[in-house]
């Protein structure tokens, strides 16, 4: 009984949805940059995926005698590494862990944030309270800590780096949606809903959580930069992927000490770092303006 | 507007406990033992359950919390075990290092991020906006560690123009001879922040113009460069003031990296240190100092919103 | 509204600028001071009383506060008298009896006598010595483990008595925590004595700012040959880049730990000067010898074949340590060339492989430690064998863990470890070849009692061993560990790579400054120019 009268009352809501997206993908289009972006980033991912395709070199080969040749000498278009590795091919394989470490840690960060945010945003009173005292502890907690503290437990490696960066994300994905859920649980659809007697979790799920995603999905995109940068910075430290991975913050971190020697090192990884972090950016501007007309005339 | 503060200050109770309990909890829950780390490699068994014991690590957990909450509540942090100090003298003075460090870097966050931002929004899609912007994303996509380094070669080699580790020359001290020790850390750890705030600023700046008050204000005459000084930027500054709070936590811990490329003597290198070691007792005061102010920070920043935006009021 | 925001700007800055004034708040002294040197360390001493120093940091800054009884010679490990001008060992090789030197004053004033001789020692070994709780005591147990008593016998005279016979005994009194310390200092001190170090050596402390420098200035009273450089400042520089862009640009005058790949550069510009010193260190990787595959000695040997170590020491560590042939460094006396080899024969590998039953190789995890005291370059030393050994058809799978999580799982009883094979390092504390052959490679060492981490066990090496313990003369222990050493070899149950080089660059106006085995630096014997 309640389930047709519910189905009724979202019909408008659905269709109002997918016209709004066929619109932003329309806008989205008209923006050169963001288009590129997007190209940029297509690109990087398809490379990281057909990395074997490209390469004749493994990634993982020391060949001691080799070590630090300039980029074009030798056969290796961009040089190679302190261990005597190509460094174009560690590239390509580093494009899927790097990029895919920034997603996974804010899509990490995104569960927990948006379940965090929902339910306090909801149900407010002392749900609310006790989730952001607990959310307000998480950002009192310095992440380098946190990072360690996982390390010292499960050892160093690229996936407790992630979790320990996902982290520190929570919070502000928590509070993203607890702000849209306080605005969003008093209007009429959501008050019809409970009228026609919806349950709680059927009202946060299905209506709720698919309004909170517009500004959710902005942030992310530009998070996924910030992700990736911070796992190097954990690299640094030693605490983040371990050698000889292949990973761009690894390269970039290690190859500081070659930095007088033998700059290719930790240049190109840098450089691929930007690319990755510049096109997530130009994208998120991109969506950002679409989902705000206001600001594009 | 007092009991609002009185209400904020009771909040920290409950977070300052549930910090305490989590770096306890993940501190001891952690594998490594201090005792192995003082005794080092080279310990017999029974030397490491001597010293366990003098140390108080052969209690249960939550009874050696209790015995160090209530001496810290009396004001005794314990002495690190590996640096055999009193922790809250040792921790209190390298905190001020990171403190002042992480205050030259918001200064030069803040002037540069809003000085672009608001000539950026201005002067939209002019040269200076354009190669601002670009400069703010190689800004943000700069690990600082990786800056630090290069500035280090740049400044310190190259030109030879400034130190390029610790905070005073040999034997030396006070605000003086400090500056051209800050200098590069500074600069290291404020460009992150400084692309953030310059592309809020901008963006933010764009939003208020297009709002309907700034159309009629305009309408009515007033000039744009007016206009906007008047009545956009301080409406623009909210969500500014918002991005800033965040970045001082950020600042806090990206500290940490700046301080171990410049040796710079705060609490960075003492804190990493400190975790490898299962220092207990020097990483929880590390870690209540920094999660104190960070609380406090947030509370400056949400009394500052009263300033900017009165339509805010607190109950 | 904007001057609001303007004032609160205002108030941080002004904020900023007390904080910065409160840091320091100490006198400015002359900047010119060409008596003056500065050391750029890789980190923050921990402590400098000497009793609880364990890093090198500490020693290198600390160490030369203080004298032993006995001091260590230049660049080598042999004993002549410190602060004891002459000493006698008891036929039964039980009671060590110290003429002490006469007039020596501490920094303090403190008459140095037989009596704070006792409170030294006593202070860490006896739990009820009043001044017992003012630290903990890293080598109280290594260094005076096997001491029963010691006893003031007069002024100027000590007798130190042992519970049973051991011969390193003399060589221990030479190292940091046989170092002897003020009485009335520690007294006046307690706790706070590690950052108020007094001693009676040839640099008295000055001052300490925590994270920032330590200062020590020549001791004008000493009883030695006084020392030339006045004044020693010793920061700490924690990135190796750093490091050497503070030498280069001429704000440091000393650096330690020069990256392998930048030495080579520093060499080629010849403006700095390079010491080196073969160190008492040795870098290994133990299998357990205790379960299968490397319970048999010819995967052992197939392994150490298998392994291109030369190129490991010329590529990766660019001939920063000496190929190793044995355990003992060669500034080890004792230590000897006549034992098997094993150099780099992949063919030789797979043949011993196929002998003992692998014919295909086998699979095996390789735990390897991040970081670590002595490890030089785990990771990548680790990266070069499994490359090595994947070529012999041995499959390595590299385990990386956290220096202190890794320590705990290495030294765990035989039987209750999953080991297979893992990387370690020795470095020597007092320069006897019991202090690396006893402790890593008796059968009596196993962990937990010791460290013989590979649990190997050889019944003739125990015996010799333990043999060449209880001889007093080095020329009668001599054999017994050369013979120790072939067997060993023989058995392989390491795969020893190098023995690191010390190496500093320094800036050439510093003078006849040597290193020494022990890795500290005893500024003491150079000048400036």
């Amino acid at each position: 009984m309640s389930s047709t009268g519910s189905e009724i009352a979202v019909k408008p809501q659905g269709t109002a949805q997918r016209t709004k997206t066929r619109e932003l993908w329309r806008r989205l289009k008209k923006d050169k940059f963001a288009v590129a972006g997007g190209i940029v980033l297509l690109t990087v991912i398809i490379l990281g995926i057909a990395a074997p395709l490209l390469t004749s070199y493994n990634p993982y080969d020391a060949v001691l005698d080799q070590r630090l040749l300039p980029p074009g000498t030798g056969g290796h278009l961009l040089g190679t590494d302190q261990m005597g590795r190509d460094l174009l091919t560690r590239l390509f394989y580093g494009a899927r862990i790097s990029v895919m470490v920034g997603f996974v840690a804010v899509a990490i960060a995104l569960f927990f944030g948006i379940i965090v945010g929902l339910f306090a945003g909801y149900y407010g009173g002392l749900v609310d309270t006790i989730f952001m005292r607990g959310i307000d502890i998480l950002m009192a907690f310095p992440y380098v800590l946190l990072a360690i503290a996982i390390i010292a437990a499960l050892g160093p490696g690229l996936f407790q780096a992630m979790i320990a960066i996902a982290i520190v994300g929570i919070p502000y994905y928590a509070r993203i949606v607890r702000g849209t859920v306080l605005s969003l649980r008093e209007k009429e659809f959501v008050e019809a809903e409970k009228a026609l007697g919806a349950g709680n979790l059927r009202i946060i799920f299905k209506h709720i959580l698919p309004n909170t995603m517009a500004p959710i999905i902005v942030a992310a995109t530009l998070d996924v930069g910030w992700m990736i940068i911070a796992a190097a910075g954990l690299s640094f430290l030693g605490l983040g992927a371990q050698p000889p991975t292949a990973e761009w913050g690894v390269m970039l971190s290690e190859g500081r000490n070659f930095l007088r020697v033998a700059p290719w090192v930790s240049i190109f990884p840098g450089l691929c770092i930007f690319i990755v972090v510049l096109s997530l950016n130009l994208l998120g501007d991109g969506l950002r303006d679409a989902l705000d007309p206001r600001l594009k005339e | 507007m007092l009991s609002y503060l009185i209400k904020r200050l009771l909040y920290l109770i409950p977070v300052l406990f549930g910090v305490s309990v989590l770096v306890f909890g993940i501190m001891h829950l952690a594998p490594g033992d201090p005792a192995q780390v003082i005794l080092g490699p080279k310990a017999t068994a029974q030397s490491l359950a001597k010293l366990r014991a003098e140390l108080g690590l052969d209690q249960p957990v939550y009874k050696q919390y209790l015995n160090w909450m209530a001496n810290v509540l009396q004001g005794d942090w314990g002495r690190s075990i590996q640096m055999k100090r009193e922790v809250l003298p040792l921790v209190a003075g390298r905190f001020l290092n990171t403190l002042v460090l992480t205050l030259f870097a918001a200064l030069l966050a803040i002037s540069v991020g809003l000085l672009a931002g608001i000539v950026s929004a201005t002067r939209q899609y002019s040269v200076f906006d354009r190669v601002s912007m670009v400069g703010a994303l190689v800004g943000f996509c700069l690990p600082v560690f990786w800056l630090g380094i290069i500035l280090q070669f740049i400044f310190g080699l190259k030109l030879n123009m400034l130190p390029v580790s610790g905070m005073h020359s040999p034997g030396h001290s006070g605000f003086a001879d400090m500056l051209p020790f800050i200098i590069l850390p500074a600069i290291a750890l404020s460009a992150e922040p400084a692309a953030v705030i310059a592309r809020m600023t901008r963006s933010s700046i764009l939003e208020v113009i297009r709002q309907d008050y700034i159309r009629t204000a305009r309408a009515k005459g007033l000039s744009q460069g007016g206009t906007i000084w008047h009545h956009a930027l301080k409406n623009a500054l909210i969500p500014v003031v918002t991005v800033v709070g965040m970045q001082i936590g950020y600042l806090l811990a990206g500290a940490v990296l700046v301080e171990m490329v410049f040796s710079w003597p705060g609490i960075g290198t003492l804190m990493v240190n400190g975790i490898i070691a299962r220092d207990f007792p020097l990483v929880q005061g590390i870690i209540l100092l920094v999660s104190t102010s960070y609380v406090l920070v947030n509370l400056l920043v949400d009394i500052l919103y009263t300033y900017l935006d009165p339509r805010i009021t607190y109950d | 509204m904007m001057k609001k925001f303007f004032l609160v700007t205002c108030f941080i800055l002004a904020a900023a600028l007390l904080l910065a004034g409160c840091g320091g708040g100490g006198e400015q002294k002359s900047t010119a001071d060409n008596s003056m040197i500065v050391v750029g360390l890789q980190a923050e001493p921990a402590t400098l009383d000497p009793h609880q120093m364990q890093d090198y940091n500490s020693t290198r800054a600390g160490r030369e506060i203080f004298n032993t009884l006995v001091e260590f010679k230049d660049e080598s490990t042999e004993l002549e008298p410190g602060l004891a001008t002459s000493w006698d060992i008891s036929e039964d090789g039980l009671e060590y009896v110290f003429h002490l030197r006469q007039g020596v004053k501490f920094h303090d004033g403190t008459p140095f006598n037989a009596d704070a001789v006792k409170f030294s020692i006593d202070r860490q070994i006896d739990p009820k010595h009043p001044f017992h709780d003012t630290g903990t005591y890293p080598y109280a147990d290594f260094t005076f483990g096997m001491v029963k008593s010691v006893d003031v016998v007069d002024e100027a005279t000590v007798k130190i008595t042992l519970k049973e016979k051991f011969a390193p005994f003399l060589a221990n009194m030479a190292m940091p925590a046989a170092c002897i310390v003020s009485p009335t200092a520690v007294e006046k001190y307690g706790k706070d004595f590690t950052k108020n170090p007094v001693g009676t050596g040839p640099y008295k402390f000055v001052s300490w700012n925590p994270g920032v420098e330590v200062i020590v200035e020549a001791n004008p009273d000493y009883w030695g040959e006084k020392a030339k450089i006045q004044k020693i400042v010793y920061k700490p520089i924690i990135e190796d880049q750093a490091r050497l862009t503070e030498l280069e640009s001429g704000n440091v005058d000393f650096i330690v730990n020069i990256p392998p790949d930048d030495l080579a550069r520093l060499k080629a510009d010849g403006n700095y000067a390079i010491v080196e010193q073969p160190g008492m260190h040795v870098w290994y990787t133990a299998m357990n010898c205790q379960k299968p595959p490397f319970n048999n000695v010819k995967v052992r040997q197939a392994v150490n074949y298998a392994i291109n170590k030369e190129s490991i020491v010329k590529n990766i560590l660019k001939d920063t340590g000496v190929p190793a042939v044995g355990p003992l460094p060669p500034v080890i006396w004792s230590q000897t060339s006549d034992v098997p080899k094993y150099d780099y024969n992949p063919e030789k590998a797979r043949q011993l492989l196929a002998e003992a039953g692998y014919p295909n190789g086998f699979d095996v995890t390789y735990w390897v430690p991040e970081s670590g005291s002595g490890m030089q370059q785990p990771v990548a030393m680790a990266t070069a064998i499994q490359s090595d050994l994947a070529k012999v058809g041995i499959n390595v799978k590299i385990q990386t863990l956290e220096w202190t999580s890794y320590l705990d799982k290495v030294f765990v009883p035989a039987d209750k470890s999953d080991m297979q094979m893992h990387q370690m390092s020795w470095i020597g504390d007092n320069g006897d070849p019991d202090n690396f052959l006893y402790i890593l490679l008796s059968g009596e060492q196993w962990p937990e009692a010791g460290f013989n981490d590979a649990y190997y066990k050889n019944d003739k090496v125990d015996q010799l061993l333990k043999q060449a313990r209880t001889l007093s003369k080095q020329e009668d222990r001599t054999p017994l560990y050369q013979e120790a050493q072939k067997l060993i070899m023989e058995d392989s149950p390491w795969v020893i790579v190098d023995h690191e080089t010390q190496i500093v660059a320094m800036n050439k106006k510093i003078k006849g400054f040597k290193l020494h085995p022990t890795g500290v630096f005893r500024f003491e014997k150079a000048s400036l120019e």
